[in-house]
Protein backbone atom coordinates (compact mmCIF):
# COMPACT_ATOMS: atom_id res chain seq x y z
CA UNK A 1 0.00 0.00 0.00
CA UNK A 2 2.60 2.20 1.28
CA UNK A 3 4.57 1.69 -2.07
CA UNK A 4 1.48 2.85 -4.10
CA UNK A 5 0.77 5.49 -2.50
CA UNK A 6 4.23 6.70 -2.68
CA UNK A 7 4.26 5.95 -6.38
CA UNK A 8 1.19 7.87 -6.93
CA UNK A 9 2.49 11.01 -5.12
CA UNK A 10 5.59 10.91 -7.06
CA UNK A 11 3.66 11.02 -10.05
CA UNK A 12 0.96 13.25 -8.64
CA UNK A 13 4.46 15.95 -7.75
CA UNK A 14 5.92 15.38 -11.50
CA UNK A 15 2.21 15.62 -13.31
CA UNK A 16 2.09 19.09 -11.00
CA UNK A 17 5.30 20.40 -11.37
CA UNK A 18 5.28 19.65 -15.21
CA UNK A 19 1.88 21.83 -15.64
CA UNK A 20 3.51 24.77 -13.60
CA UNK A 21 6.45 24.63 -15.56
CA UNK A 22 3.84 24.48 -18.93
CA UNK A 23 5.20 21.59 -20.38
CA UNK A 24 2.16 19.75 -20.46
CA UNK A 25 1.89 18.93 -23.98
CA UNK A 26 2.28 22.61 -24.55
CA UNK A 27 -1.03 24.79 -26.04
CA UNK A 28 -2.71 23.88 -29.96
CA UNK A 29 -1.77 27.34 -31.28
CA UNK A 30 -3.62 26.32 -34.42
CA UNK A 31 -6.78 27.10 -32.36
CA UNK A 32 -7.61 30.68 -30.65
CA UNK A 33 -6.57 30.78 -26.66
CA UNK A 34 -8.53 32.25 -24.39
CA UNK A 35 -6.83 34.86 -22.37
CA UNK A 36 -7.17 33.92 -18.63
CA UNK A 37 -9.31 36.22 -16.48
CA UNK A 38 -5.34 37.56 -14.82
CA UNK A 39 -4.80 38.33 -18.09
CA UNK A 40 -0.81 36.09 -17.71
CA UNK A 41 0.11 34.07 -20.48
CA UNK A 42 3.26 32.28 -19.33
CA UNK A 43 6.54 32.45 -20.84
CA UNK A 44 7.10 28.87 -21.68
CA UNK A 45 4.02 29.53 -24.33
CA UNK A 46 5.70 32.75 -25.68
CA UNK A 47 8.55 30.75 -26.24
CA UNK A 48 6.80 27.81 -28.00
CA UNK A 49 5.46 30.66 -30.41
CA UNK A 50 8.84 31.83 -30.99
CA UNK A 51 10.06 28.27 -31.03
CA UNK A 52 7.23 26.98 -33.37
CA UNK A 53 8.02 30.41 -35.49
CA UNK A 54 4.17 30.35 -35.31
CA UNK A 55 1.44 32.67 -35.03
CA UNK A 56 -0.50 32.87 -31.75
CA UNK A 57 -3.91 34.16 -31.31
CA UNK A 58 -5.55 35.17 -27.58
CA UNK A 59 -8.74 36.53 -27.21
CA UNK A 60 -10.65 38.00 -24.51
CA UNK A 61 -13.92 40.46 -23.97
CA UNK A 62 -14.04 43.48 -22.03
CA UNK A 63 -17.46 45.47 -21.45
CA UNK A 64 -19.22 43.62 -24.40
CA UNK A 65 -16.24 44.15 -26.66
CA UNK A 66 -14.08 41.21 -27.91
CA UNK A 67 -10.18 41.54 -28.70
CA UNK A 68 -7.53 39.65 -29.69
CA UNK A 69 -3.76 39.87 -29.64
CA UNK A 70 -1.90 38.19 -32.46
CA UNK A 71 1.97 37.83 -31.92
CA UNK A 72 4.27 36.39 -34.74
CA UNK A 73 6.98 34.61 -33.40
CA UNK A 74 9.25 36.03 -35.55
CA UNK A 75 8.73 39.30 -33.89
CA UNK A 76 9.85 37.54 -30.42
CA UNK A 77 13.35 38.36 -29.35
CA UNK A 78 13.14 37.66 -25.58
CA UNK A 79 10.30 35.35 -24.71
CA UNK A 80 8.80 36.12 -21.44
CA UNK A 81 5.46 36.24 -19.35
CA UNK A 82 3.00 38.68 -20.53
CA UNK A 83 -0.32 40.45 -19.01
CA UNK A 84 -2.92 40.42 -22.28
CA UNK A 85 -5.40 41.66 -20.57
CA UNK A 86 -7.34 44.82 -22.06
CA UNK A 87 -10.02 47.45 -20.21
CA UNK A 88 -11.84 48.55 -23.32
CA UNK A 89 -14.61 51.36 -22.48
CA UNK A 90 -16.22 53.40 -25.63
CA UNK A 91 -16.53 57.57 -24.63
CA UNK A 92 -19.40 59.45 -24.59
CA UNK A 93 -17.46 61.31 -27.73
CA UNK A 94 -17.04 58.60 -29.97
CA UNK A 95 -13.57 57.79 -28.78
CA UNK A 96 -12.43 54.31 -27.94
CA UNK A 97 -10.35 54.05 -24.09
CA UNK A 98 -7.80 50.94 -24.58
CA UNK A 99 -6.11 50.54 -20.78
CA UNK A 100 -3.22 47.49 -21.43
CA UNK A 101 -3.15 45.41 -18.02
CA UNK A 102 0.18 45.15 -18.55
CA UNK A 103 2.55 47.15 -16.79
CA UNK A 104 5.52 47.40 -18.61
CA UNK A 105 6.12 46.85 -21.89
CA UNK A 106 6.70 43.08 -23.48
CA UNK A 107 9.79 43.76 -25.40
CA UNK A 108 8.37 42.61 -28.95
CA UNK A 109 5.48 44.32 -30.82
CA UNK A 110 2.46 42.58 -30.71
CA UNK A 111 -0.93 43.42 -32.50
CA UNK A 112 -4.56 44.12 -30.73
CA UNK A 113 -7.88 44.27 -32.38
CA UNK A 114 -10.47 45.93 -31.01
CA UNK A 115 -13.95 44.24 -32.59
CA UNK A 116 -15.70 47.43 -31.87
CA UNK A 117 -19.67 47.43 -31.76
CA UNK A 118 -20.00 50.31 -34.37
CA UNK A 119 -18.73 51.31 -37.56
CA UNK A 120 -16.73 54.06 -37.81
CA UNK A 121 -16.33 55.96 -41.40
CA UNK A 122 -12.66 56.99 -40.92
CA UNK A 123 -9.86 55.16 -42.64
CA UNK A 124 -7.73 55.11 -40.16
CA UNK A 125 -7.20 56.08 -36.25
CA UNK A 126 -4.90 57.40 -34.24
CA UNK A 127 -4.07 56.16 -30.62
CA UNK A 128 -3.35 58.79 -27.86
CA UNK A 129 -1.78 59.28 -24.38
CA UNK A 130 -2.60 62.40 -22.93
CA UNK A 131 -2.81 63.74 -26.29
CA UNK A 132 0.09 63.00 -27.64
CA UNK A 133 0.16 59.85 -30.65
CA UNK A 134 1.75 56.60 -29.54
CA UNK A 135 0.06 54.32 -31.58
CA UNK A 136 -1.63 54.39 -35.37
CA UNK A 137 -4.64 52.07 -35.81
CA UNK A 138 -6.01 50.42 -39.16
CA UNK A 139 -8.94 50.31 -39.56
CA UNK A 140 -11.21 46.82 -41.28
CA UNK A 141 -14.42 45.40 -40.95
CA UNK A 142 -17.69 46.51 -43.02
CA UNK A 143 -20.09 45.44 -40.66
CA UNK A 144 -18.36 46.58 -37.76
CA UNK A 145 -15.31 48.39 -37.45
CA UNK A 146 -11.91 46.37 -36.41
CA UNK A 147 -9.16 48.75 -34.60
CA UNK A 148 -6.17 47.25 -35.82
CA UNK A 149 -2.90 48.61 -33.47
CA UNK A 150 0.79 47.02 -33.46
CA UNK A 151 1.70 47.51 -29.87
CA UNK A 152 5.73 47.87 -29.31
CA UNK A 153 5.94 49.59 -26.31
CA UNK A 154 2.42 51.40 -25.09
CA UNK A 155 1.73 50.62 -21.37
CA UNK A 156 -1.05 52.44 -19.30
CA UNK A 157 -4.28 53.97 -21.37
CA UNK A 158 -4.62 55.10 -24.89
CA UNK A 159 -7.70 56.90 -26.45
CA UNK A 160 -8.25 55.84 -29.89
CA UNK A 161 -9.88 58.45 -32.02
CA UNK A 162 -10.81 57.96 -35.63
CA UNK A 163 -8.97 59.97 -38.00
CA UNK A 164 -10.34 62.85 -40.30
CA UNK A 165 -10.78 62.16 -43.82
CA UNK A 166 -8.36 64.19 -46.07
CA UNK A 167 -9.74 67.39 -47.19
CA UNK A 168 -9.25 66.11 -50.65
CA UNK A 169 -11.11 63.31 -49.99
CA UNK A 170 -14.02 64.87 -48.33
CA UNK A 171 -15.16 66.66 -51.27
CA UNK A 172 -15.12 63.95 -53.99
CA UNK A 173 -18.81 64.34 -54.67
CA UNK A 174 -19.90 61.06 -55.82
CA UNK A 175 -23.46 62.35 -56.85
CA UNK A 176 -24.28 64.25 -59.51
CA UNK A 177 -23.06 67.58 -58.17
CA UNK A 178 -21.15 70.19 -60.13
CA UNK A 179 -17.33 70.14 -60.53
CA UNK A 180 -16.11 71.90 -57.76
CA UNK A 181 -13.00 73.81 -60.16
CA UNK A 182 -14.30 76.56 -61.86
CA UNK A 183 -14.60 76.45 -65.82
CA UNK A 184 -12.31 76.50 -68.62
CA UNK A 185 -8.98 78.58 -68.00
CA UNK A 186 -8.27 81.14 -70.00
CA UNK A 187 -4.69 81.95 -69.93
CA UNK A 188 -1.50 79.79 -70.18
CA UNK A 189 -0.18 80.90 -67.22
CA UNK A 190 -0.42 77.43 -64.90
CA UNK A 191 1.54 74.60 -63.86
CA UNK A 192 1.01 72.60 -66.87
CA UNK A 193 2.28 75.47 -69.79
CA UNK A 194 5.09 76.43 -67.11
CA UNK A 195 6.02 72.75 -66.81
CA UNK A 196 5.46 70.44 -69.29
CA UNK A 197 5.67 66.98 -68.08
CA UNK A 198 7.75 65.75 -71.49
CA UNK A 199 9.10 67.10 -74.44
CA UNK A 200 6.23 65.55 -76.75
CA UNK A 201 3.92 68.10 -74.41
CA UNK A 202 5.16 71.04 -76.69
CA UNK A 203 2.99 74.11 -75.70
CA UNK A 204 1.50 76.12 -78.37
CA UNK A 205 1.84 79.46 -78.35
CA UNK A 206 -1.67 79.30 -78.42
CA UNK A 207 -1.84 78.12 -74.90
CA UNK A 208 -2.57 74.43 -76.21
CA UNK A 209 -0.88 71.30 -76.12
CA UNK A 210 0.15 69.71 -79.71
CA UNK A 211 -2.82 67.62 -78.96
CA UNK A 212 -5.33 70.70 -78.81
CA UNK A 213 -5.82 70.36 -75.17
CA UNK A 214 -6.55 73.72 -73.28
CA UNK A 215 -4.00 74.27 -70.29
CA UNK A 216 -5.25 71.95 -67.65
CA UNK A 217 -6.61 73.87 -64.33
CA UNK A 218 -4.17 73.77 -61.64
CA UNK A 219 -4.47 70.88 -58.97
CA UNK A 220 -6.43 68.29 -62.10
CA UNK A 221 -4.60 66.07 -63.18
CA UNK A 222 -2.60 66.19 -66.54
CA UNK A 223 -2.56 63.77 -69.50
CA UNK A 224 -0.85 61.15 -69.87
CA UNK A 225 -0.32 60.25 -73.46
CA UNK A 226 -0.85 56.74 -74.06
CA UNK A 227 1.94 55.84 -76.30
CA UNK A 228 4.52 56.93 -72.86
CA UNK A 229 2.25 54.55 -70.60
CA UNK A 230 3.13 50.62 -69.79
CA UNK A 231 0.72 48.95 -67.93
CA UNK A 232 2.12 47.22 -64.87
CA UNK A 233 -0.22 43.96 -64.42
CA UNK A 234 1.25 43.01 -61.10
CA UNK A 235 -0.11 46.39 -59.19
CA UNK A 236 -4.14 46.75 -59.26
CA UNK A 237 -6.10 48.85 -57.81
CA UNK A 238 -9.92 50.09 -57.31
CA UNK A 239 -12.07 52.68 -58.89
CA UNK A 240 -15.73 53.04 -59.71
CA UNK A 241 -17.23 53.45 -62.97
CA UNK A 242 -20.74 54.61 -63.91
CA UNK A 243 -22.98 55.04 -67.16
CA UNK A 244 -25.91 57.06 -67.35
CA UNK A 245 -27.99 58.77 -69.67
CA UNK A 246 -30.60 60.08 -67.77
CA UNK A 247 -30.44 63.64 -69.60
CA UNK A 248 -32.89 61.54 -71.94
CA UNK A 249 -35.05 61.48 -70.09
CA UNK A 250 -35.57 65.37 -70.17
CA UNK A 251 -35.09 65.80 -73.92
CA UNK A 252 -37.31 62.54 -75.27
CA UNK A 253 -38.71 65.12 -77.97
CA UNK A 254 -35.56 65.59 -79.41
CA UNK A 255 -34.60 61.50 -78.92
CA UNK A 256 -34.33 59.86 -82.48
CA UNK A 257 -37.74 57.48 -82.01
CA UNK A 258 -35.90 54.11 -82.92
CA UNK A 259 -33.69 54.94 -80.18
CA UNK A 260 -36.35 55.17 -77.19
CA UNK A 261 -35.99 51.28 -76.51
CA UNK A 262 -32.36 51.95 -75.81
CA UNK A 263 -32.99 54.02 -72.94
CA UNK A 264 -33.72 52.31 -69.47
CA UNK A 265 -36.32 53.55 -67.31
CA UNK A 266 -34.28 55.31 -65.08
CA UNK A 267 -31.82 56.36 -67.22
CA UNK A 268 -28.65 54.06 -65.48
CA UNK A 269 -27.13 52.09 -67.84
CA UNK A 270 -24.39 50.76 -64.93
CA UNK A 271 -24.95 51.82 -61.50
CA UNK A 272 -22.06 52.88 -59.35
CA UNK A 273 -19.26 49.55 -59.50
CA UNK A 274 -15.81 49.42 -58.04
CA UNK A 275 -13.51 47.54 -60.80
CA UNK A 276 -10.14 46.49 -60.78
CA UNK A 277 -7.54 48.19 -62.68
CA UNK A 278 -3.85 48.06 -63.21
CA UNK A 279 -1.40 50.33 -62.77
CA UNK A 280 -0.59 52.51 -66.03
CA UNK A 281 -4.35 52.24 -67.55
CA UNK A 282 -6.26 55.11 -68.65
CA UNK A 283 -10.00 55.82 -68.52
CA UNK A 284 -11.21 54.74 -71.77
CA UNK A 285 -8.93 51.06 -70.86
CA UNK A 286 -11.58 50.09 -67.96
CA UNK A 287 -14.34 51.50 -69.92
CA UNK A 288 -13.67 48.98 -72.70
CA UNK A 289 -12.96 46.36 -70.18
CA UNK A 290 -16.19 46.80 -68.06
CA UNK A 291 -18.32 47.05 -71.13
CA UNK A 292 -16.92 44.14 -72.41
CA UNK A 293 -17.40 42.16 -69.11
CA UNK A 294 -20.93 43.65 -68.61
CA UNK A 295 -21.95 42.80 -72.19
CA UNK A 296 -23.08 46.82 -72.85
CA UNK A 297 -22.16 47.61 -76.52
CA UNK A 298 -19.87 50.45 -76.80
CA UNK A 299 -18.40 52.21 -79.82
CA UNK A 300 -15.34 54.49 -79.92
CA UNK A 301 -12.64 55.71 -82.85
CA UNK A 302 -9.06 56.78 -82.83
CA UNK A 303 -9.17 60.62 -83.15
CA UNK A 304 -5.86 60.92 -83.73
CA UNK A 305 -5.37 65.06 -83.11
CA UNK A 306 -6.42 64.39 -79.58
CA UNK A 307 -4.37 61.25 -79.17
CA UNK A 308 -7.40 59.52 -77.90
CA UNK A 309 -10.27 57.21 -78.34
CA UNK A 310 -13.61 59.36 -79.09
CA UNK A 311 -16.54 57.58 -77.58
CA UNK A 312 -19.10 57.42 -80.16
CA UNK A 313 -22.10 55.45 -78.51
CA UNK A 314 -22.56 53.47 -75.40
CA UNK A 315 -25.55 51.20 -75.10
CA UNK A 316 -26.40 52.33 -78.81
CA UNK A 317 -27.09 55.53 -77.58
CA UNK A 318 -25.08 57.55 -80.11
CA UNK A 319 -24.22 60.86 -80.18
CA UNK A 320 -26.98 63.49 -81.87
CA UNK A 321 -28.89 60.69 -81.05
CA UNK A 322 -31.02 63.69 -78.84
CA UNK A 323 -30.20 66.27 -80.77
CA UNK A 324 -27.00 68.47 -82.18
CA UNK A 325 -25.29 69.07 -79.18
CA UNK A 326 -25.81 65.58 -77.34
CA UNK A 327 -22.85 62.77 -76.95
CA UNK A 328 -20.97 60.96 -74.26
CA UNK A 329 -18.95 62.84 -71.43
CA UNK A 330 -16.51 61.35 -68.80
CA UNK A 331 -16.35 62.96 -65.13
CA UNK A 332 -13.96 61.72 -62.69
CA UNK A 333 -13.79 62.83 -59.24
CA UNK A 334 -16.33 65.37 -59.92
CA UNK A 335 -14.63 66.82 -62.80
CA UNK A 336 -14.91 67.08 -66.43
CA UNK A 337 -11.36 66.18 -67.78
CA UNK A 338 -10.38 68.64 -71.18
CA UNK A 339 -9.11 65.68 -72.55
CA UNK A 340 -9.99 62.29 -74.11
CA UNK A 341 -10.63 59.21 -72.29
CA UNK A 342 -7.44 57.23 -73.13
CA UNK A 343 -4.85 60.14 -71.49
CA UNK A 344 -6.25 60.31 -68.30
CA UNK A 345 -4.62 57.83 -66.28
CA UNK A 346 -6.17 56.22 -63.51
CA UNK A 347 -5.24 56.40 -59.61
CA UNK A 348 -6.84 54.42 -56.96
CA UNK A 349 -10.52 55.56 -55.74
CA UNK A 350 -11.18 57.57 -58.70
CA UNK A 351 -14.72 57.95 -59.37
CA UNK A 352 -15.27 57.76 -63.12
CA UNK A 353 -18.86 58.93 -64.40
CA UNK A 354 -19.73 58.78 -68.17
CA UNK A 355 -22.82 60.61 -68.91
CA UNK A 356 -24.75 61.92 -71.73
CA UNK A 357 -25.06 65.53 -72.30
CA UNK A 358 -28.05 66.67 -74.37
CA UNK A 359 -26.31 70.24 -74.41
CA UNK A 360 -22.83 69.75 -75.18
CA UNK A 361 -22.15 69.17 -70.89
CA UNK A 362 -23.91 72.16 -70.19
CA UNK A 363 -26.95 70.04 -68.52
CA UNK A 364 -24.58 67.59 -66.88
CA UNK A 365 -22.56 70.49 -65.51
CA UNK A 366 -19.48 70.10 -67.67
CA UNK A 367 -20.30 72.91 -70.22
CA UNK A 368 -16.67 74.29 -70.58
CA UNK A 369 -14.79 70.04 -70.97
CA UNK A 370 -14.03 68.42 -74.36
CA UNK A 371 -13.45 65.35 -72.92
CA UNK A 372 -15.58 61.86 -74.24
CA UNK B 1 -2.35 -3.63 23.52
CA UNK B 2 -3.53 -5.48 20.21
CA UNK B 3 -6.46 -3.49 20.35
CA UNK B 4 -4.09 -0.06 20.38
CA UNK B 5 -1.86 -1.32 17.62
CA UNK B 6 -5.09 -1.88 15.86
CA UNK B 7 -6.15 1.27 15.87
CA UNK B 8 -2.64 2.43 15.09
CA UNK B 9 -3.00 1.00 12.26
CA UNK B 10 -6.57 2.27 11.07
CA UNK B 11 -4.67 5.75 11.64
CA UNK B 12 -1.96 5.22 9.51
CA UNK B 13 -4.37 3.57 6.80
CA UNK B 14 -6.18 6.54 7.32
CA UNK B 15 -3.44 8.68 7.12
CA UNK B 16 -2.48 7.61 3.48
CA UNK B 17 -5.69 7.55 2.24
CA UNK B 18 -6.58 11.25 2.88
CA UNK B 19 -3.23 11.72 1.01
CA UNK B 20 -4.47 9.21 -1.82
CA UNK B 21 -7.52 11.47 -2.57
CA UNK B 22 -5.48 14.76 -2.22
CA UNK B 23 -3.19 13.40 -5.23
CA UNK B 24 -6.33 12.74 -6.85
CA UNK B 25 -7.87 16.19 -6.27
CA UNK B 26 -4.34 17.01 -7.76
CA UNK B 27 -4.45 15.40 -10.72
CA UNK B 28 -7.65 16.39 -11.68
CA UNK B 29 -7.04 19.89 -10.69
CA UNK B 30 -4.59 20.12 -12.60
CA UNK B 31 -6.15 17.92 -15.99
CA UNK B 32 -9.29 20.85 -15.31
CA UNK B 33 -6.72 23.68 -15.25
CA UNK B 34 -4.73 22.39 -18.65
CA UNK B 35 -8.17 21.58 -20.80
CA UNK B 36 -10.23 24.63 -19.39
CA UNK B 37 -7.64 27.49 -20.33
CA UNK B 38 -5.15 25.95 -22.75
CA UNK B 39 -7.41 23.63 -24.91
CA UNK B 40 -10.18 26.17 -26.04
CA UNK B 41 -13.39 24.63 -27.87
CA UNK B 42 -11.45 21.56 -28.65
CA UNK B 43 -13.93 19.38 -30.02
CA UNK B 44 -16.73 21.93 -31.70
CA UNK B 45 -16.38 22.16 -35.50
CA UNK B 46 -14.45 24.96 -36.39
CA UNK B 47 -13.83 26.89 -39.99
CA UNK B 48 -10.72 28.40 -40.04
CA UNK B 49 -9.21 31.30 -41.96
CA UNK B 50 -5.61 30.76 -41.34
CA UNK B 51 -3.40 34.10 -40.24
CA UNK B 52 -0.54 33.72 -42.21
CA UNK B 53 3.23 34.95 -41.72
CA UNK B 54 3.78 38.75 -42.03
CA UNK B 55 3.87 39.42 -45.89
CA UNK B 56 5.76 42.16 -47.53
CA UNK B 57 4.41 45.49 -49.05
CA UNK B 58 6.14 44.99 -52.25
CA UNK B 59 5.10 41.16 -52.71
CA UNK B 60 3.53 41.06 -56.15
CA UNK B 61 2.91 37.78 -56.51
CA UNK B 62 -0.15 35.62 -55.74
CA UNK B 63 -0.43 34.37 -52.81
CA UNK B 64 -2.92 31.91 -50.84
CA UNK B 65 -4.57 31.74 -47.66
CA UNK B 66 -5.98 27.96 -46.24
CA UNK B 67 -9.15 27.66 -45.02
CA UNK B 68 -9.40 24.69 -42.43
CA UNK B 69 -12.09 23.00 -40.62
CA UNK B 70 -11.11 21.69 -37.39
CA UNK B 71 -13.75 18.40 -36.89
CA UNK B 72 -16.74 17.83 -38.43
CA UNK B 73 -20.05 16.03 -36.98
CA UNK B 74 -21.19 12.80 -37.67
CA UNK B 75 -23.57 13.64 -40.33
CA UNK B 76 -23.08 13.49 -44.13
CA UNK B 77 -22.73 17.20 -45.35
CA UNK B 78 -23.90 17.34 -48.96
CA UNK B 79 -23.93 21.45 -49.28
CA UNK B 80 -20.93 23.76 -47.96
CA UNK B 81 -21.05 27.63 -48.64
CA UNK B 82 -19.48 30.14 -46.60
CA UNK B 83 -18.87 34.17 -46.86
CA UNK B 84 -16.29 35.93 -46.36
CA UNK B 85 -15.32 39.82 -46.40
CA UNK B 86 -12.17 41.50 -47.19
CA UNK B 87 -11.11 44.57 -48.08
CA UNK B 88 -11.18 44.77 -51.99
CA UNK B 89 -9.56 48.22 -52.09
CA UNK B 90 -6.14 46.74 -50.79
CA UNK B 91 -6.35 43.08 -51.89
CA UNK B 92 -7.59 41.26 -55.21
CA UNK B 93 -8.90 38.41 -54.67
CA UNK B 94 -8.35 35.88 -57.44
CA UNK B 95 -10.09 32.61 -57.12
CA UNK B 96 -10.30 29.42 -54.92
CA UNK B 97 -7.54 26.66 -55.18
CA UNK B 98 -8.55 23.17 -53.86
CA UNK B 99 -7.61 22.26 -50.67
CA UNK B 100 -7.05 18.20 -49.16
CA UNK B 101 -10.37 17.69 -47.41
CA UNK B 102 -12.26 15.09 -50.14
CA UNK B 103 -15.66 14.38 -50.44
CA UNK B 104 -17.68 10.70 -51.58
CA UNK B 105 -17.83 10.33 -54.56
CA UNK B 106 -19.61 7.09 -57.22
CA UNK B 107 -17.59 8.11 -59.91
CA UNK B 108 -13.93 6.73 -59.67
CA UNK B 109 -12.14 3.95 -58.11
CA UNK B 110 -11.27 5.83 -54.93
CA UNK B 111 -14.86 6.50 -54.17
CA UNK B 112 -12.93 10.11 -53.36
CA UNK B 113 -13.38 13.11 -55.28
CA UNK B 114 -12.37 17.20 -54.46
CA UNK B 115 -15.14 19.43 -54.39
CA UNK B 116 -16.15 21.77 -57.22
CA UNK B 117 -16.49 25.18 -55.82
CA UNK B 118 -19.40 27.88 -57.07
CA UNK B 119 -18.00 31.33 -56.97
CA UNK B 120 -18.00 34.71 -58.83
CA UNK B 121 -14.37 36.34 -58.94
CA UNK B 122 -15.47 39.84 -60.70
CA UNK B 123 -18.51 39.73 -57.86
CA UNK B 124 -16.40 39.15 -54.87
CA UNK B 125 -13.64 42.04 -56.00
CA UNK B 126 -17.06 44.38 -56.74
CA UNK B 127 -18.57 43.94 -53.09
CA UNK B 128 -15.68 42.48 -50.84
CA UNK B 129 -17.49 39.87 -50.12
CA UNK B 130 -16.67 36.41 -51.26
CA UNK B 131 -19.48 33.97 -51.27
CA UNK B 132 -18.42 30.29 -51.91
CA UNK B 133 -20.40 27.18 -52.35
CA UNK B 134 -20.14 23.78 -52.75
CA UNK B 135 -23.48 22.17 -53.60
CA UNK B 136 -23.85 18.39 -54.28
CA UNK B 137 -26.39 17.37 -56.97
CA UNK B 138 -26.81 13.74 -56.24
CA UNK B 139 -28.97 14.20 -53.13
CA UNK B 140 -25.93 13.33 -50.95
CA UNK B 141 -23.88 10.61 -52.90
CA UNK B 142 -20.73 13.35 -53.51
CA UNK B 143 -21.25 14.80 -49.73
CA UNK B 144 -18.81 15.72 -47.33
CA UNK B 145 -18.53 13.34 -44.27
CA UNK B 146 -15.90 13.32 -41.50
CA UNK B 147 -14.58 10.13 -42.47
CA UNK B 148 -12.58 11.73 -45.31
CA UNK B 149 -10.47 14.68 -43.51
CA UNK B 150 -7.00 14.76 -43.65
CA UNK B 151 -5.21 13.63 -40.51
CA UNK B 152 -4.50 16.62 -38.95
CA UNK B 153 -4.35 19.72 -41.26
CA UNK B 154 -8.01 20.04 -43.17
CA UNK B 155 -7.67 22.13 -45.85
CA UNK B 156 -11.22 22.71 -47.07
CA UNK B 157 -10.15 25.14 -49.77
CA UNK B 158 -7.39 28.30 -50.48
CA UNK B 159 -8.34 31.47 -51.35
CA UNK B 160 -5.93 33.41 -53.63
CA UNK B 161 -5.39 36.87 -53.60
CA UNK B 162 -2.81 39.36 -54.55
CA UNK B 163 -2.17 43.06 -53.14
CA UNK B 164 -3.28 45.87 -54.51
CA UNK B 165 -0.74 48.83 -55.10
CA UNK B 166 -2.51 50.71 -52.20
CA UNK B 167 -0.96 48.01 -49.56
CA UNK B 168 1.35 50.30 -47.30
CA UNK B 169 3.20 48.39 -44.49
CA UNK B 170 1.46 48.52 -41.43
CA UNK B 171 -1.50 47.97 -43.02
CA UNK B 172 -3.64 45.01 -41.74
CA UNK B 173 -6.33 43.59 -43.52
CA UNK B 174 -8.82 41.13 -41.44
CA UNK B 175 -10.90 38.47 -43.44
CA UNK B 176 -13.85 38.57 -41.89
CA UNK B 177 -15.90 34.72 -41.83
CA UNK B 178 -19.49 36.54 -42.13
CA UNK B 179 -21.14 33.41 -42.45
CA UNK B 180 -20.55 29.60 -43.13
CA UNK B 181 -22.62 26.48 -43.02
CA UNK B 182 -22.01 22.72 -43.86
CA UNK B 183 -25.32 22.05 -44.62
CA UNK B 184 -26.75 18.22 -43.75
CA UNK B 185 -30.06 16.58 -45.45
CA UNK B 186 -31.24 16.77 -42.12
CA UNK B 187 -31.13 20.12 -40.92
CA UNK B 188 -31.03 19.23 -37.18
CA UNK B 189 -27.33 17.83 -37.77
CA UNK B 190 -26.34 20.84 -39.66
CA UNK B 191 -23.25 22.91 -38.63
CA UNK B 192 -24.02 27.05 -38.45
CA UNK B 193 -22.52 29.61 -37.72
CA UNK B 194 -25.71 31.49 -36.39
CA UNK B 195 -26.32 28.37 -34.59
CA UNK B 196 -23.12 28.12 -32.45
CA UNK B 197 -23.00 24.98 -34.29
CA UNK B 198 -19.98 25.59 -36.05
CA UNK B 199 -17.20 28.23 -34.63
CA UNK B 200 -15.33 30.38 -36.57
CA UNK B 201 -11.82 31.98 -36.56
CA UNK B 202 -11.18 34.85 -38.57
CA UNK B 203 -8.05 35.35 -40.94
CA UNK B 204 -5.61 38.45 -40.58
CA UNK B 205 -2.97 39.67 -43.05
CA UNK B 206 -0.31 41.31 -41.62
CA UNK B 207 1.34 43.54 -43.54
CA UNK B 208 5.48 44.50 -42.67
CA UNK B 209 8.14 46.40 -44.84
Amino acid sequence: MKKIVSLFLALTIMLSLCACQGNFGGVNLNDSIAIPQDGVIKENIVKQIQSENAIGVFTGESNGIRYEWTIFGSDITVPKGINLAVNITETIGGDTKVTLGATEPFGFSALLSVYLNETWSAQSATGYTEEQAVVSASLTGSKSTILNMTMDGSVGSIVVRPDELPEEETTVPTTESEPTESTQPTTGNDDYLSKPESSDNQVYTNGKDKYNTDPVPPGKPKPVEPEDTEVNKSKSYTCTFSIECSTILNNLDMLDPDKLEMVPSGGVILKKTTVTFYEGESVFDVLQRICKEKGIHMEAEWTPIYNSAYVEGIHNLYEFDCGALSGWMYKVNGWYPNYGSSRYQLKDGDVVEWRYTCDLGNDVGGGYAVGG
Amino acid sequence: MAGKYESSEKKKRKKWLWILAVCLALIAAVALYYFYFYQGDSGTPTLIVETPQKLSASQSSDFTLDVTVSDLGDARYPAMSMSISFDSSRLEFLGVEDGNIFILSDENSTGQQLPDWSYNVGSSNDTGLINIMYLDMTGGRNAFTKNLLADDYNVVLRLKFRLRGSVRPGDVLDLIVEDAVFAASDESQSLAMTRDTLKVKNGRLVIGE
